[in-house]
């Protein structure tokens, strides 16, 4: 049997792409590898998902059983089943599947969607000096083993990087006991929502430490103490004002990097800043019938905006299949000036283009107040005010298509006010 | 004596001084209500687990009903820890009523069928 679509990763972007590729007729397999669909959102506890998209301030759990009642029951769920592999051939997908229950099978499938996610970076990959102690774990590692098994990680606790996940575990440990020492950012400004930096650390009278880093961690087999620098404007960090604080804890939460494993063997182009593939306006990757989106696209801060791009996803591999839309592609970049780190897409394939879409992007540093401009060959088709652009909050902007009057790349530019 | 806040009713942020009771730095109605209330009496969402008999899902996600008082945060954590269930469970069970006498309720935020 061949299937139209296969969904791989029935997280949030994974049930909304897998409901939205449907339509009567389409044979659609949704492949989660735990036994729940919802992914992350299920480990989530705490409340202030889907404002945006359901105008309810819902809790994890309760958005992840949301999501999946408006699932179609056509839709073919598999739970406990990893794709370990997913090759193309002849216009074909061939996805290898591994269960407990059925063992390791192969499907095919004429488009597949990537939703598998991300993972966290790990101590190895912010270099973090010092012994391979015990107490040491990424902010989400903690955060399942505290609200999915039972597990206090510890009671001492110090936080490196505030990234929301952080955030979120410095109040969670607080309120069951913990005392959180500190949480320490790098960089000059925190990485996390404003919202959480002042519902997480500022109602619990948690120091926040800006431009230090973490120089050692010290103890025999457990951690006992950290060692916290402050940095130089290059990050360095300074001999001098060196300190230490006391922990039996240390939680990581020093970023996302979207899981796209999968597709090592197709040897596609990336984008260094999101570190996953390149897309064009349909989520399309430049394999015909292979797309990506949520977090394994590009690291959201709000499950609405995952559960958006995936609706989008969900289509354009339905249209694909229906139209059969292996064309030639006419695909242009979308270009940006050096006040942002990244757009997606980043491409623009002018042959397909049906729909209005939008364009995500973050600054680099934070701004009182800018003008968003994009030009198509030195003609300015939009403008849009942004008030408190910051780098930990992505924003976005709607290019109507009727305003591209060529084929030529557009460009995103923007005016610091203040 | 000047207080400073910041306001999270919307992603902005803004900066609120509070100074003998005078509300300055909204930019909108939000942020005066946001202070009057952080003033008079500040209200949290508590969201927590308690442990189950499944062995599927050993802790249940809870949260209080509607916002209640910051002092009984605490509280309600330490009430919730003494209970156990046992599935089935609904979304919006009600697993302690009332609490505190608030009329604010501890319920469920997922469905155990095992």
């Amino acid at each position: 049997m061949i299937y139209d679509v296969c969904v791989i990763g029935g997280g949030a972007a994974g049930i909304a792409s897998a409901k939205n590729s449907y339509e009567e007729g389409l044979k659609i397999r949704l492949i989660e590898r735990n036994n729940e669909l919802g992914g992350i959102l299920n480990q989530c506890i705490h409340s202030g998902f889907g404002i945006h998209h359901y105008i309810a301030e819902l809790t994890g759990p309760e958005y992840a059983d949301r999501i999946q009642n408006e699932l179609f029951d056509e839709i073919e769920v598999s739970l406990k089943t990893s794709v370990i592999k997913l090759e193309k051939q002849n216009n074909l997908f061939c996805l290898t599947l591994s269960s407990e229950k059925e063992g390791i099978y192969t499907i095919k499938s004429r488009a597949v969607i990537i939703s598998t996610g991300s993972y966290e970076r790990t101590r190895s990959q912010i270099e973090l000096p010092g012994k391979r102690l015990k107490g040491i774990f990424t902010a989400g590692s903690a955060q399942r083993y505290m609200n999915q098994l039972g597990y206090m990680v510890g009671k001492k606790v110090v936080i490196l990087g505030s990234g929301d996940i952080g955030l979120i575990m410095a109040r969670r440990m607080t309120l069951e006991g913990a005392k959180v020492q500190a949480v320490i950012e790098l960089m000059k400004h925190s990485n996390g929502l404003t919202r959480n930096i002042v519902s997480c650390l500022e109602d619990f009278d948690i120091p926040l430490y800006l431009s230090h880093t973490i120089t050692d961690v010290i103890g025999d087999t457990c951690l006992k103490a950290v060692e916290v620098s402050k940095v130089d404007e290059h990050l360095k960090p300074l001999e001098e004002g060196k300190f230490r604080i006391e922990c039996d804890t240390l939680l990581l939460s020093v970023g996302l990097i979207p899981e796209i494993s999968l597709l090592d063997d197709f040897n596609l182009d990336k984008d260094k800043k999101t570190k996953s593939v390149l897309v064009n306006q349909t989520y399309q990757t430049s394999v015909d019938g292979l797309f990506v989106c949520g977090n394994s696209l590009q690291i959201h801060d709000l499950v609405d905006f995952v559960s958006k791009e995936a609706e989008i996803a969900g289509r354009s591999a339905r249209n694909y299949v229906l139209n059969n839309e292996k064309h030639p592609r006419d695909e242009q970049d979308v270009l940006f000036d050096e006040h942002l780190s990244y757009v997606v897409p980043q491409q623009i394939d002018f042959s397909i283009l049906k729909d209005d879409f939008e364009v995500s992007f973050r600054v680099k540093e934070k701004y009182e107040e800018i003008n968003v401009f994009v030009y198509q060959e030195d003609k300015q088709i939009k403008n849009k005010r942004i008030k408190f652009a910051l780098p930990s909050e992505m924003e976005k902007i709607t290019i109507e298509q009727g305003s591209l009057s060529s084929k030529a790349s557009i460009k995103i530019m923007v005016e610091v006010i203040k | 004596m000047t207080k400073t806040m910041t306001c999270v009713r919307c992603p902005i942020g803004c900066q609120l001084m509070i100074h003998d009771n005078e509300i300055t730095g909204n930019r909108c109605k939000r942020g005066y209500e946001y202070a009057r209330q952080e003033l008079s009496c500040p209200k949290r969402l508590v969201t927590t687990t308690i442990k189950t008999t499944s062995k599927v899902n050993p802790r249940l996600p809870v949260k209080t009903d509607d916002m209640i008082e910051k002092k009984y945060v605490f509280d309600v954590i330490l009430e919730a820890r003494k209970l156990t269930v046992s599935p089935p469970v609904n979304i919006g069970d009600i697993l302690i009523e009332n609490l505190f006498k608030t009329g604010v309720n501890l319920v469920s935020t997922k469905k155990i069928d095992e």
